[in-house]
Order: structure tokens, then C-alpha cells, then sequence
């Protein structure tokens, strides 16, 4: 089965653990992975490495308490490409973040619709 | 109490403060929702150094702690807090989408007390918390017994040290060093004068250290001091000591002791030595050294019946220094385990040129051979010279103080003390007539001369009246021990012989006067010879008669010589006594 964009489940239970503030969480997310996606190009761009893994590895951290799956497994990626100093493979993948953050906010959308 | 209906300490009712530092700020809004929701005071910080900042302002009960944060991570920080926390216990979480071993075991070398990986588990989280704070509260309340222990411990050891060490350490002639390894020692150092102005010292080593080594101290001081003030002989004191610690001690617990008694008159040492190692009494005038075994058991392990101390008599002059010590000294080990031994105590004594500077050449050699390792057993260095009475002051000591003389006690009286051959064997009457003298408040003033009065006279009576001992036995060098024997063998086989002792006080202008008489069953002896001896001798020559005259203030003797009649006076006016 293909992971979803946002874990449902994973939303169900912070609506209802935060009720009326849920929304501001799923704003404040958005706009913290924009900030996050738009540094990670930069710094890929710019090869600085160490302030890239932090990044990712920040961007993964509230992915993962909010459900973005496709997202986290995205950072994992750009992690062991960091890990593993190959680097050939990078640049496309950080596009794919990109492109996944437009998928990201259609579906963010969506939930503060609903 | 399980971990489930567990509620953290919080007597003052003030909210229990949680710092959440993370520089997500979807997660900080996540946590602050979970932990407010349980009651707890939320502060926030963005990464390290803001967290630091709120735990010295916010002085927060747990920290939730983001490993990877801008400015400064949370391992950091950790450490930092962790520094600066002192004693008290701050728990720290740390938050980590981190998941390889390595990292995990870093967030707790860091200070760490635990951690909680994304996402968050709200139910893990609750109990997670609680735990921490849990672990905190014992914590605190560890840290509140230890410091009662600490105090209780320090109220207790200066009991025990008033006990223990109360006495005359700082008397002419003694040295010590005691080293505890604990706030207790477990060896036991006392020194305290005899009423005839003679030294008693005792060291013991108690198995173990500790408070439960330093307990069995004060029995043992206690017996020690007070028959010391008594007068009692060694033997008598060693015998009570025994007894009481054979009573008190539980099985396997005993005390390796010495009981050291120096005369009055800077001439003889007796010693007794029980489960100690070797002690050494170095002669001054010959340089030569005499290795003393112990001969006894240790105090506490033989019943009173059991107990039959033997005690060195060793000739002691002035300068001449015996040297004793716990087992902790030669036991000391170094950094390659090895101890520090009797060989080496015993070539400070082969090379050391000067004597006065034994002891610390012994503490010198220790420290060198040791070095900075931390030692496993209380140690105790005691060294006591020999010197003659003028120079510790003892003389002055025998001279009648100023007292008070509005309660005067027991004026006009007299009293009859009649012993028998079996009495006078086992029992020493001195201390009881003593104690009994005492009843007259200004005899107080002179309770050391007329102790060492009763005694001489007594002493006088039981050797030359009933055991015809010659007193020019005493004039060479090695003559005190062969006395001291001699006179040991024939008391106890003494089966005939009175000795009759009469006291009387009258009261004076001044003062009062007491004399006493002292009537032997024996033969006598040519008391007018023996006077005109002494008369020619220097009177601070020795004790016997010489004494006897230069502390009374008339001293006569009838009958042949088998009854002395002594009398000294007190008055309120000490510049009027001699």
C-alpha cells in the first residue's frame, strides 16, 4: 500500500489531543517546512553538508510527530546520501522534496478544510 | 507504589515546572499541549542556550531536551545543567528521532536520564515523566537522609571524640597521629594521669572502621579514665577493660590493644599488649631498641576467667621513647599492592641517627611509600618519652591548690582499715581509702599527695613488712624488673601477714591535718639506718621513703619500724604549704 502524504491516524489523535489550537499546529507546520525545504536547497546547493543533515534532520523530527510520512521517508534518504558521502544522487532528491512540499500543502489544505 | 498511581512530591502545592527546549516549533506546541493537560507549568526554549537561560530562571523540576537544536545542541546544554545542578537532581528527557544505539548511549553519557523518540506517544510520554520525577523525589529525599546522617554523624563523633580522645594527648612526652579513614576511627587513643601523678595510655584497634569500630570505644574509655583517676594498676584496669568489652562486644568483634603505665618518677614502664603488632622502646643513653610480642589476646575474647594478662616491666629513663602503632600502619598498601610492612617500620629505627626524630622519620617513610593512594584501615602512631616528673610538671601537680572552703565535707574523724594475707593478695585497697578521704573537701585540694601518700606507705608495708623485699634491688640498672618479679612471686604465695591502716583528720586554724598510720605484722626494718641514708641522698632520688619524706610534713616510725606514722596538713593558704 502506498504511504499516505499524512498519516490520518496520526492527525486524528492530535485533533484531538490539541481541539481548537490543531489548526494552528497544522500552520505552523506548514510554514516550518517551507522555511525547512527552502534552506535544505540552499545549503545542498551551497554543499554545506553539517548545516543540511540538521536540517533534514529538524524537518524529519516535526514530520514525524505530524504524520508526513512521504516527507520523512524523502529526509531519510537525503540522511544516508549525507551519511554515506555520495552525493551524486542528492541534488534530485532534494527536487523531490521540493515537489513533495507542493503534494504537502495540498493535503495540509485539505485537513484544515475538513 | 507502582508506577501507575504514582504522584510526584510536590508538598508546597506549587505547580511542578517542565522546560520543553525544542527548535521545532510544531513540536514545542505538540509537548507543551501533552504536559500542560497534566498540570504541569510549560517554559519553552529554541534551542540550547535559550534552555540554560530558562533552567537558571525557571528552575524547572524535568527537562524535555531536542538533541539536534541551532546555536547549542541538547547534549550540551545537558552537560552544562548537569554541571551546574551541584547535588541536586534534574531529569533530563531528551527528544530524539535518533534511533542507532550509538546516539541513544550519547544522549545518556551527556547526562541524559532517559529518552522519548518521535513521534510522540502521549501515554509514553505521561509515564515517562512521572518515572523521571519519581526518580527525582528519591533522589531528594537520599540526599535528605544523607544529610542528617552527615549531621547525626558529627554530633555523634564529637561525643565520641570527648570520649575517645578527652584525655591528656597533649601531655609532655606524648606524640600521636590518628588517621581515620571514615568520620570515625576505629582505633582508640586515651592518656590520662594516675592520681600519684604517673601516666596510663592505651591504643586500641577495633575490628573494622567506622562508627561501629568507634562504638566499642566508649566503654572502653570510660573504664580507662575512670579507674585511671582511681588509681587502679594496670592489671586491674586491663582485667575490667576485657570484661566489659567480653560483655558488650558481639562474636568476632574485639579490640587489639596495648595499656601502656608509666611510674610517677621517670624510672619503669609495665605494658600490656594484646593482639597488637610488635611495639619498640628505644633506650636514649645506649641507642640500643627492645622489640616487644604481644603475649595476650585481644580485649573481648576471653571471659573473665579465661583472663590472665601479662605485663612487661621494663626499665624506662628519661629520653627513652616506646613507640606503638594499630595494624593500619604496616598494612598500608601502595599503588602496586604491596604493604608497607614491619621491615620497613623497623629500618627507620636501624637508620635513624637522631631519636627525637623517630616519629616522624616512621610518617615520612609511609607517606613516601604509599604516596597519594587512598588507605584501606584507620592508622594510629604513638609515641610516648619518658621524662622525669619536674619536667611534665607532675611535682607541682602534688602541691595543694586554692579551693573553696565554704563546704568543707567530713572534718573530725578517724577511720580503721584492717587487711588479712588473702586480701592483701587480690585487692588493692588505695583507690577505695582514697575515694574515701575524699569526702573531706579540702584533702581534694591534695588528692594526688595523699593517693601517692597511701600508696607508698602501703606499698612500704606490703615489701618490706611482710615480703622482706631489699629495696637496694632497686639501685641498678636492670634492678626494677627482677623486682618487680621477685615481688609478684612472693605475694602470691603470702598466707600470713596483717596490714592495718588508720586514718584521722582534725581540723586546724587554717586548714586541716591527716595521718595516717600503717601497721605491718611483719619483722620491721633498721628504719634509723635507712633514714640517714636517704638524708644523704638527693631527695627527688627515687620513691619509697625519699618520696615519703619530701611530701609529708612529719614522718615517723615505731615499733620497730613495722608502723609508720605519717601526717601532711592542707590549709586554704597554698603559699603557706611548703
Amino acid at each position: 500500500m502506498e504511504t499516505q502524504i499524512i498519516d490520518r491516524q496520526t492527525v486524528e489523535h492530535l485533533e484531538k489531543l490539541l481541539g481548537d489550537n490543531f489548526q494552528v499546529l497544522v500552520s505552523t507546520f506548514e510554514e516550518d517546512a517551507i522555511i525547512k525545504v527552502s534552506s535544505a536547497r540552499r545549503y545542498c546547493d551551497s554543499q554545506h553538508w553539517t548545516e543540511l543533515s540538521k536540517t533534514i534532520h529538524s524537518l524529519k523530527g516535526a514530520c514525524l510527530n505530524i504524520g508526513a510520512n512521504q516527507m520523512v521517508s524523502l529526509c531519510l534518504k537525503i540522511e544516508a546520501i549525507l551519511r554515506d558521502e555520495n552525493f551524486t544522487a542528492l541534488d534530485a532528491i532534494v527536487d523531490q522534496l521540493e515537489t513533495h512540499l507542493i503534494d504537502l500543502k495540498v493535503a495540509l489544505h485539505e485537513i484544515k478544510v475538513i | 507504589m507502582t508506577l501507575s498511581n504514582y504522584k510526584p512530591n510536590n508538598r508546597s502545592n506549587k505547580k511542578l515546572v517542565v522546560l520543553i527546549a525544542d527548535d521545532n516549533a510544531t513540536d514545542r506546541l505538540i509537548l507543551n499541549t501533552i504536559v500542560s493537560q497534566e498540570g504541569y507549568q510549560v517554559l519553552t526554549a529554541k534551542d540550547g542556550i535559550e534552555a540554560i537561560k530558562q533552567y537558571k530562571q525557571g528552575q524547572p523540576d524535568i527537562i524535555l531536551m531536542d538533541v539536534i537544536m541551532p546555536r547549542l545542541g541538547g547534549m550540551d546544554a545537558a552537560r552544562q545543567i548537569k554541571a551546574d545542578s551541584g547535588s541536586s537532581l534534574v531529569p533530563i528527557l531528551f527528544l530524539t528521532s535518533l534511533h542507532d544505539p550509538d546516539s541513544l548511549a550519547a544522549c545518556l553519557e551527556a547526562g541524559g536520564d532517559d529518552f522519548l523518540s518521535k513521534p510522540y506517544n502521549p501515554v509514553i510520554l505521561k509515564a515517562k515523566i512521572s518515572a523521571a520525577l519519581r526518580v527525582r523525589d528519591m533522589h531528594q529525599q537520599l540526599h535528605r537522609h544523607n544529610q542528617n546522617m552527615q549531621t547525626e554523624q558529627q554530633i555523634a563523633k564529637s561525643i565520641f571524640d570527648k570520649v575517645a580522645h578527652f584525655g591528656q594527648l597533649d601531655r609532655p612526652g606524648i606524640r600521636y597521629v590518628l588517621s581515620p579513614k571514615s568520620v570515625f576511627n576505629g582505633d582508640s587513643l586515651l592518656v590520662a594521669t594516675r592520681p600519684d601523678g604517673g601516666l596510663n595510655c592505651f591504643i586500641g584497634d577495633f575490628t573494622g572502621h567506622g562508627l561501629s569500630a568507634a562504638i566499642g570505644t566508649m566503654p572502653l574509655a570510660d573504664v580507662f579514665y575512670g579507674m585511671t583517676a582511681r588509681g587502679y594498676q594496670l592489671s586491674d584496669i586491663i582485667r575490667e577493660m576485657n570484661d566489659k568489652l567480653y560483655r558488650y562486644l558481639p562474636v568476632n568483634f574485639f579490640c587489639a590493644g596495648a595499656l601502656v603505665e608509666l611510674d610517677n618518677i621517670g624510672r619503669k614502664v609495665k605494658i600490656w599488649l594484646g593482639g597488637l603488632p610488635d611495639i619498640v622502646l628505644y633506650h636514649k643513653t645506649s641507642g640500643t631498641r627492645e622489640v616487644l610480642e604481644s603475649t595476650n589476646l585481644p580485649l573481648g575474647i576471653l571471659s573473665g576467667q579465661q583472663f590472665n594478662p601479662d605485663v612487661y616491666v621494663r626499665d624506662m629513663t628519661q629520653g627513652d621513647q616506646l613507640f606503638l602503632w594499630s595494624d593500619g600502619l604496616h598494612e598500608a598498601m601502595n599503588d602496586q599492592d604491596e604493604m608497607f610492612g614491619d621491615k620497613r617500620v623497623m629500618d627507620v629505627f636501624e637508620n635513624s641517627k637522631e631519636p627525637t626524630c623517630i616519629f616522624d622519620a616512621i610518617l615520612t617513610s609511609l607517606d613516601n611509600f604509599v604516596g597519594n593512594i587512598e588507605r584501606k584501615d584507620d592508622f594510629t602512631l604513638l609515641s610516648v618519652t619518658m621524662y622525669e616528673p619536674e619536667h611534665t610538671g607532675l611535682m607541682t601537680q602534688l602541691r595543694p591548690q586554692p579551693n573553696d572552703m565554704s563546704d568543707q565535707g567530713s572534718q573530725d574523724w578517724s577511720m580503721e582499715y584492717r587487711m588479712q594475707a588473702s586480701s592483701i593478695r587480690n585487692y588493692n585497697p588505695v583507690p577505695f581509702l582514697h575515694k574515701s578521704l575524699m569526702e573531706v573537701q579540702g584533702l581534694n585540694s591534695i588528692h594526688s599527695l595523699v593517693y601517692t601518700l597511701i600508696a607508698e606507705l602501703y606499698s612500704n608495708a606490703i615489701d618490706h613488712g611482710l615480703l622482706k623485699l631489699d629495696s637496694s634491688m632497686r639501685e641498678d640498672s636492670d634492678g626494677f624488673s627482677q623486682y618487680f618479679n621477685e615481688r609478684e612471686q612472693r605475694l602470691k604465695t603470702l598466707s600470713s601477714g596483717e596490714i592495718i591502716l588508720k586514718f584521722q583528720h582534725n581540723v586546724t586554724p587554717h586548714g586541716g591535718a591527716l595521718t595516717i598510720s600503717c601497721q605491718d605484722s611483719g619483722d620491721g626494718f633498721d628504719y634509723k639506718r635507712v633514714l640517714s641514708e636517704v638524708n644523704k641522698q638527693h631527695a627527688f632520688s627515687g620513691n619509697g621513703l625519699p618520696l615519703l619524706l619530701r611530701i609529708t610534713d612529719a614522718l615517723i616510725f615505731e615499733k620497730n619500724g613495722r608502723k609508720a606514722i605519717a601526717q601532711i596538713n592542707w590549709s586554704d593558704n597554698v603559699s603557706s604549704q611548703y
